[in-house]
């Protein structure tokens, strides 16, 4: 009984950790990319500023509105990931899964900001998947281009 | 119903996966790399798309030749993947060779002493597998593997240079076992009753189907990557040349 208990445990912690494992060797990949910016500033996104509000200032954490800029830029960035230079209009495995690893992370910070721990935490990677979707859409608009000028020249010219 | 159908998806998208993974080892040569893995997704595919399969279909799911089939190859499988996790072990030490003679020789005699124990306890109980002995058998053995990855994980944290392909390979193999050991836990703690079998399966396929598609991954995207840096290296060596050309015509 106390084996089964301990191997159930651990073996949920285990199975957690490797699908968190996956997602950010997924993440890496994009990880040392610089696209996201021209996506930022066009759309007036907010995730850099919490991300440096955290890392770099160390500032007591907002909750309730970082909360809620993470979820706006994540609503945003995900429907420009399907529709935004996108003849398929579908999103890639790799996308769904991060997708869905968003969701439960944001899961998870509700629950850690209820117990009172590691929002910074949750913050961050959730800063660093919505970082990879501004990689991803970056590096794609800026292969399409409109006249004489890139997509994100143009966004950025607007 | 809904549940069957829903395990019926994932089993026939994982076996178009498992298709797709030997299709990408074949065909791009990815097995010359990897050949004890190659050799692992082979058996894997074979026992998974085809022998069960097969049993299935002729003896039907109820049947006791479907139910020792399948667990006497799952047994297999996780046995194959320890030796797995052995051959993994290898090319973890290949930057210090002067610690493998020793793992190799802890990894063997672990092998041999749980084929052993796998032996001798099955066949002790092999009129009476299906049941307790069998999830709780199982269950141990699952948990033992995923020890025993998740060292390796470790290990292969604390190299120097990191080999990304190996580590995503064995991460899609803590999802294996992780799952099901995680699984074979509560039912053994709850005795879900009825209900086991068709929860089993559900929770069995998804893992099934995370591991093959992180491998899917390792071995498409990883591949990709490496292609695309080997163009970018080759055009910037091609326009190095023409401006050497130039420069000297100069």
């Amino acid at each position: 009984m106390v084996v089964a208990t301990l191997i159930l445990i651990l073996s949920t912690a285990l199975l957690l950790f490797y699908l968190q494992a996956i997602c950010q060797k997924i993440l890496r990949r994009r990880a040392h990319q610089e696209f996201y910016h021209s996506i930022v500033n066009a759309n007036r996104l907010e995730f850099p500023f919490v991300r440096s509000a955290i890392e770099d200032y160390d500032a007591p954490l907002d909750y309730s509105r970082f909360r809620m800029q993470l979820k706006c830029d994540f609503l945003a960035l995900t429907y420009l990931l399907k529709n935004a230079a996108n003849s398929s209009q579908k999103l890639s495995a790799d996308e769904k899964l991060l997708i869905l690893n968003f969701r439960v992370l944001f899961f998870f910070l509700g629950v850690f900001h209820l117990v009172g721990i590691g929002e910074k935490v949750f913050m961050l990677k959730l800063t660093s998947i919505l970082q990879y979707f501004g990689n991803v859409l970056g590096e794609r608009v800026s292969k399409i281009r409109f006249g004489n000028m890139t997509a994100s020249e143009y966004l950025l010219s607007l | 119903m809904i549940a069957s159908l829903v395990v019926h998806g994932l089993q026939y998208i994982g076996y178009v996966l498992e298709v797709f993974v030997l299709v990408v080892l074949m065909t791009q040569g990815r097995w010359k790399k990897y050949p004890e893995f190659a050799l692992f997704a082979v058996g894997y595919a074979s026992i998974d798309a085809i022998l069960r399969p097969f049993i299935l279909f002729h003896y039907g799911q109820t049947s006791l030749q479907y139910r020792y089939c399948y667990w006497l190859s799952d047994a297999a499988l996780t046995l194959g993947a320890f030796l797995l996790i052995s051959f993994f072990f290898k090319r973890a030490c290949a930057e210090k060779k002067d610690h493998w003679p020793l793992l190799r020789s802890i990894l063997s005699s672990v092998f041999i002493l749980i084929t052993l124990i796998s032996v001798f306890s099955i066949s002790s109980h092999y009129h009476r597998l299906i049941g307790d002995f069998i999830v709780e058998f199982q269950q141990n053995l699952y948990f033992g593997c995923l020890v025993l990855n998740t060292l390796l994980y470790v290990m292969l944290t604390q190299m120097e240079k990191m080999d990304e392909e190996l580590n995503l390979l064995v991460c899609g193999l803590g999802v294996q076992f992780a799952g099901p050991a995680a699984m074979m836990a509560l039912i053994y703690l709850t005795g879900i009753g009825a209900q086991a079998p068709a929860f089993f399966e559900l929770c069995a396929q998804a893992c099934t189907l995370a591991t093959w598609l992180t491998w899917l991954y390792t071995l498409i995207c990883k591949r990709s990557e490496e292609s695309a840096s080997v163009r970018e290296r080759e055009e910037t060596s091609a326009f190095a040349k023409v401006s050497m050309r130039r420069l000297s015509e100069v």
